[in-house]
């Protein structure tokens, strides 16, 4: 497997997007941080930062795709197998998710480590929400796994999703990306209804957050999540390899 | 080198778009793929890139399957009409991507001065370019390239008369440069045929004609003159096309130059040998 030039050719195609991402996420938490600091003296415990998770989350999804749709065919063109393409291609997706918790774990330990959390003011602020969890050197690092394995995840997911939907033939595309989130809604609305109220909804939300190794509330068991994580990623590898076998080149 | 098609066959749904097909092409030499629309042609390009897997057969090189093997596909450069190549790079890029991926059998240097007598903008990313020049970026990368077989699938597309002509120019440097097994699948036949060093015509899927280009040229002929003894001329032989027009005949057939007096004979040049054959209903021709 000659994997070196494929997997450079990888890592630099995505390197700009990447860079121009980090670079926007941190600088909306530094302005709306300032902000909020500026503007008002009260704490804002309620203040949510999932938002920043999230999208991480989404990022990484569209590399997946983006890895298929553009990266694997390039490859192709240049004299490399399906499989070294789609290796290549995880790989890559890999290191991109461990450049992003490194980032976010450099920015959060330095900040916690050289300013207490207060350096742009005396409360609880978004940028602190968002580093939160992440104040001691120990727990940074726990939190860079834990985003490196989800992420990896994450992204080969979109990976896979993106091969499924070259594989399919056009009519059955439009059939399953348009009948699964019917289907889901009309199964999530009964759900709801026999469970009886909202509150299923967020059990289910966290049951399936379980099943793909994030935790159920905020504490999740990180053993778990990076052994669910890594499997997971091998499961999405897997299966992109065994699908892409027998899979022409389409104009 | 020895590059062999064994039995090849792939199918599409119901459509059978390589049947059974056998070849054994040598190194140094340029082929020359025909066939008409539909015929299989890119299809047998893809299979040898790596890009199909045949239902049935294998492809060898040196004794050696082709597919899934990264040491044997990057011996091969494949230029091709599908939305492979990164679109979103602009030719000095791509230049800097192929010298990575090719090493010594790509010459950066001779692709910069390629894309520079096309007048290619190399800033321009490849989604921004007309049709004309989308076929220029790829030629320019796929004649600087030195693996042991380079194929052009339809290389001048929406090219026009003098970029051509300075393709075919192109192609002899670039073989002469480093001698190198080059198949070529086009339809404008005319322009081309005398880079052919063997013809391969391809017919609803099967391999029809296998021949040094200069045997096929010498085995077709058309015969002219009164009907009625343009016709017994004919009788034995294998027929390709008849026109009759006001007592004259014009038929195109297979085998030797006739000497009959009263009667024109004319040979036949490949693209139209190439028609005749590939218009007559049956395969008539026996390699």
């Amino acid at each position: 497997m000659k994997i070196r030039a494929s997997l450079n050719f990888d890592v630099n195609y995505t390197k700009f997007a990447a860079g121009i991402y980090v670079a926007i996420r941190q600088a909306i938490i530094l302005i709306i941080t300032l902000t909020i600091s500026l503007r008002f003296k009260n704490e804002f415990t309620n203040l949510n930062s999932s938002g920043f998770d999230s999208s991480n989350i989404i990022f990484m999804f569209i590399c997946g795709l983006v890895c298929f749709k553009d990266q694997f065919f390039a490859q192709i063109q240049f004299g490399r197998s399906k499989e070294t393409a789609v290796v290549s291609s995880l790989i890559n997706i890999a290191i991109l998710a461990m450049l992003i918790s490194i980032v976010d774990f450099i920015i959060g330990w330095f900040y916690a480590a050289a300013f207490s959390g207060e350096l742009f003011s005396n409360f609880r602020s978004l940028f602190f929400q968002n580093y939160s969890g992440k104040l001691t050197f120990g727990v940074s690092l726990l939190n860079l796994l834990w985003n490196f394995f989800y992420l990896a995840f994450i992204g080969s997911i979109g990976y896979l999703i993106a091969l499924i939907n070259y594989k399919l033939p056009k009519k059955i595309r439009l059939l399953i990306w348009l009948g699964i989130p019917v289907l889901l809604i009309i199964i999530n609305t009964r759900l709801i209804f026999m469970r009886g109220g909202l509150d299923f909804l967020t059990n289910f939300y966290g049951f399936t957050k379980s099943i793909f190794g994030l935790p159920f509330n905020s504490v999740g068991n990180p053993i778990k999540i990076y052994l669910t994580g890594t499997l997971f990623f091998a499961f999405n590898g897997l299966v992109s390899l065994l699908l892409i076998n027998k899979t022409p080149i389409k104009d | 080198m020895k590059l062999e098609f064994k039995h090849v066959t792939k199918t599409f749904g119901n459509l059978k778009a390589l049947d059974d097909i056998n070849l054994v092409l040598e190194d140094k030499k340029i082929y020359g793929i025909l066939g008409r629309n539909g015929a299989g042609k890119t299809t047998l390009m893809r299979c040898l890139a790596g890009w199909i897997v045949p239902d049935e057969g294998e492809i060898l090189l040196d004794g050696k399957k082709i597919y899934g093997s990264d040491e044997l596909l990057s011996k091969i450069f494949f230029m091709s009409e599908a939305q492979t190549w990164p679109k979103d790079m602009n030719f000095i890029e791509v230049a800097k991507v192929c010298k990575d991926f090719y090493q010594d059998s790509f010459n950066y240097e001779i692709a910069l001065s390629y894309a520079s007598k096309f007048n290619l903008n190399t800033k321009k990313k490849l989604s921004k370019l007309s049709t004309g020049y989308i076929s220029i970026y790829k030629i320019c990368l796929t004649l600087a390239m030195d693996t042991n077989i380079v194929m052009y699938d339809e290389p001048v597309l929406g090219l026009d008369a003098n970029h051509r002509q300075l393709f075919y120019s192109l192609l002899v440097e670039s073989y002469t440069r480093k001698m190198k097994m080059i198949l070529i699948s086009t339809h404008l036949i005319e322009e081309v045929s005398s880079l052919f060093e063997e013809v391969i015509i391809i017919k609803e899927s099967k391999v029809l004609v296998y021949l040094p280009s200069e045997e096929l040229v010498g085995a077709g002929w058309s015969v002219s003159g009164k009907e009625e003894m343009v016709e017994k001329f004919i009788s034995d032989k294998k027929v390709l096309s008849s026109n009759s027009l006001g007592g004259l005949m014009t038929s195109c057939y297979l085998g030797k130059k006739g000497n009959q007096e009263g009667l024109q004979f004319k040979a036949l040049d490949l693209q139209h040998l190439f028609i005749e054959l590939t218009n007559s209903k049956e395969a008539v021709y026996e390699n």
